[in-house]
């Protein structure tokens, strides 16, 4: 370990990489203060940006991006009532009506500080939880791989809300396009109809660029990107945190941030809804729950320490398994193919400095973050004005640019496009483009997975059966489509039960 | 009012009833233990239908209908910034974006002029000297 943290060290201090970490907090910033801008479609436009850079510096660019987006989002819900990302939404509770009450720089300096707390203990977690999961997959083959992948999968459409088929018709849909092009066994081009730039299947990069980025600069136009009043002006030097403060947010931070590194861990769960339920923990320990939602500021702390400690752990799933366990982590995997490193078990033995690289980087992303967050906070919250359409030229620029200059391919853009434009759609009829996403870039490895399970093996599709972890990993993926189906159709029954019980009493009234 | 949902439904239906066909045409596994090129993009598309057709049913008296002006929205931007990369690739990304920029800034509602122009003039050039010249990605060329 101390050797793996020492090349991490190494790797850490050269300065372009810090310089590269230092411009992606920057972006992160910037891009989580916009409205409509997050994480995941941030990191999804600067991808293509970093492809020209070295491994190390680009994975620092988009970590500290990464890392300071989701902060960003609760400069948004303080000083405007309205979450700049979704990870946010517990903030608006208690960090509006602080600000309401003129007490901005201090639901500001709170907001930091926990948020900086949260992200270090996921990092500390990430680091003790990451290594014996590694070490237990390294024992993995094709088989658990396989149902690995279609547990991923599972798991991130089955969170659809309220349309769990829906969450599942689109998985299908992305398992499908990962069909396209040449098939790995035996080199027949599949569903190309003659287009040569198919022949490599649909690339990651434009398709990530398309469903998260365009879709979105599409959304900010229709909804012309709401109203954005915001209710105080923090001064240049806006830190206001006495120690007094600080003794009574303890408690709800270390509950925040316990919460988040656990949820966060899970694959999909993600930092939407560590926030609501690290608040709701904090709230129900609380010595004062009353207060909870009227400008607390242990609300405040725990909402904020919960959102940021999932951003580490989430990378558990992903730097353990390889899987990517949310949406962003699914968009730095992508990264990470683009420079030619795969994560996983293996990444561990073969190149162990890289892997300490990334916890380190975590951990000085949110140092750089409180720099920002305690000097020139002014700045971010000014950056919440900007006009909705300045920020879909921007997004919409970015897009092509990005999505042209991995392959210098005008297709590519052409296909950002038309996925932006059908994510545009599949997000207005209420469903979710993550279980897309999630597909394109574990398809490949399910399909490969099963086939070479199959190839390898005596026993035919038995093989499945015959290995229990395999086996255990495939029926819990079953529980994962069953469960929301069973309790969809318990509360459609419930409610049908509940109108016929309604009309029963009118008719008795009648 | 159109039903969005019905309307993806009814594309994955047929891009699914598409994959179905198209594979027919793949020839079979090299090895006896092999599924071959066909076999799974076929069972993903007959699953895909059968789950809309079970959804399509059990949400029938839910129907969720929206607003044409979404439809405008994504063919105008669809067709502006696909309109302005076919220019782009002839012309040049320096020259054609700035105009597209500000063409795009207008329609979307942005009135302010000098903000409109320096914007639409900086932005691109702050891009193409990031890309091309920093990171030496060509992008100057579409």
């Amino acid at each position: 370990m101390i050797e793996g943290i020492l090349a991490g060290t190494a790797l850490l201090t050269q300065p372009t990489v810090l310089l590269g970490l230092f411009i992606g907090v920057t972006i992160g910033m910037a891009f989580g203060a916009l409205p409509g801008l997050d994480a995941t479609s941030g990191t999804a436009l600067l991808v293509a940006a970093t492809y020209a850079l070295s491994t190390e510096v680009a994975l620092a660019v988009l970590i500290g991006l990464y890392t300071a987006a989701t902060y960003a989002g609760s400069i948004t819900a303080i000083t405007i009532g309205v979450p700049g990302t979704p990870a946010s939404a517990a903030t608006v509770l208690d960090g509006y009506p602080m600000t309401k009450a003129g007490k901005l720089d201090r639901a500001l300096s709170i907001s930091i500080v926990t948020s900086v707390v949260g992200g270090m203990a996921g990092t500390v977690v990430l680091m003790f939880f990451s290594l014996p999961l590694a070490e237990f997959a390294l024992n993995f083959g094709a088989p658990e791989y396989f149902a690995l992948g279609v547990l991923g999968v599972a798991i991130i459409a089955s969170l659809v809300r309220g349309m769990v088929l829906a969450g599942f018709v689109v998985a299908l849909f992305g398992l499908i396009l990962t069909t396209v092009g040449v098939d790995p066994f035996t080199g027949y081009p599949r569903f190309t109809y003659g287009n040569m730039n198919l022949l490599e299947g649909i690339p990651y990069i434009p398709a990530l660029v398309g469903l998260f980025a365009v879709s979105e600069a599409i959304t900010l136009l229709y909804t012309k990107g709401g109203e954005r009043q915001v209710a105080g002006m923090p001064r240049f030097w806006a830190f206001n945190l006495p120690l007094s403060t600080v003794r009574q947010i303890a408690r709800a931070t270390t509950i925040g941030s316990v919460v988040g590194s656990v949820l966060g861990a899970l694959p999909a769960i993600g930092a939407a809804a560590a926030n609501w339920v690290g608040y709701n923990e904090a709230r129900r320990f609380a010595r004062n729950p009353e207060a909870y939602g009227q400008g607390s500021e242990e609300g405040l702390a725990a909402a904020e320490s919960s959102n940021n400690s999932t951003i580490s752990t989430s990378l558990v799933p992903l730097l353990a398994f390889g899987i990517p366990g949310s949406a962003t982590a699914a968009v730095l995997l992508g990264a990470m193919l683009l420079h030619g490193v795969t994560p996983g078990p293996s990444l561990f033995v073969s190149n162990a400095g890289l892997v300490y690289f990334l916890f380190l980087t975590l951990g000085l992303a949110n140092l750089i973050m409180l720099f920002y967050g305690i000097v020139g906070v002014g700045f971010w919250v000014r950056l919440v004005q900007m006009p909705t359409p300045f920020i879909v030229m921007t997004i919409l620029t970015l897009s092509v640019v990005g999505a042209y200059s991995v392959r210098s391919n005008v297709f590519d853009v052409y296909l950002a496009l038309g996925l932006g434009v059908l994510g545009f759609f599949i997000r207005q009829a209420g469903m979710s483009v993550v279980p897309i996403v999630l597909a394109i870039v574990l398809g490949t490895l399910i399909e490969e997975n099963f086939r070479r399970s199959l190839i390898s093996s005596n026993e035919g599709g038995m093989i499945f059966f015959n290995r229990p972890l395999a086996l255990g990993i495939l029926v819990l993926a079953l529980i994962t489509f069953v469960i929301p189906l069973a309790r969809m159709g318990v509360e459609k029954r419930r409610k049908s039960a509940g109108v016929s019980q309604r009309a029963n009493t009118a008719s008795n009234l009648e | 009012m159109f039903p969005l949902t019905h309307l993806i439904y009814l594309g994955l239906i047929a891009f699914g009833v598409l994959v179905v066909v198209t594979a027919q045409s793949f020839p079979q596994a090299l090895s006896s233990r092999d599924i071959g090129p066909a076999a799974l993009p076929e069972a993903l598309a007959v699953i895909m239908i059968a789950l809309i057709l079970v959804d399509l049913y059990l949400s029938r008296r839910r129907v969720r209908f929206v607003s044409f002006s979404l439809l405008r929205v994504a063919l105008a931007v669809g067709g502006g910034v696909g309109g302005a990369i076919l220019v782009a690739t002839h012309l040049g990304f320096l020259i054609v974006w700035p105009f597209a920029l500000f063409a795009g800034l207008w329609l979307s509602g942005s009135r302010a002029l000098l903000a409109n122009t320096l914007y639409s003039i900086c932005f691109p050039a702050m891009v193409w000297l990031l890309f091309d010249r920093l990171l030496h990605i060509p992008i100057a060329s579409f």
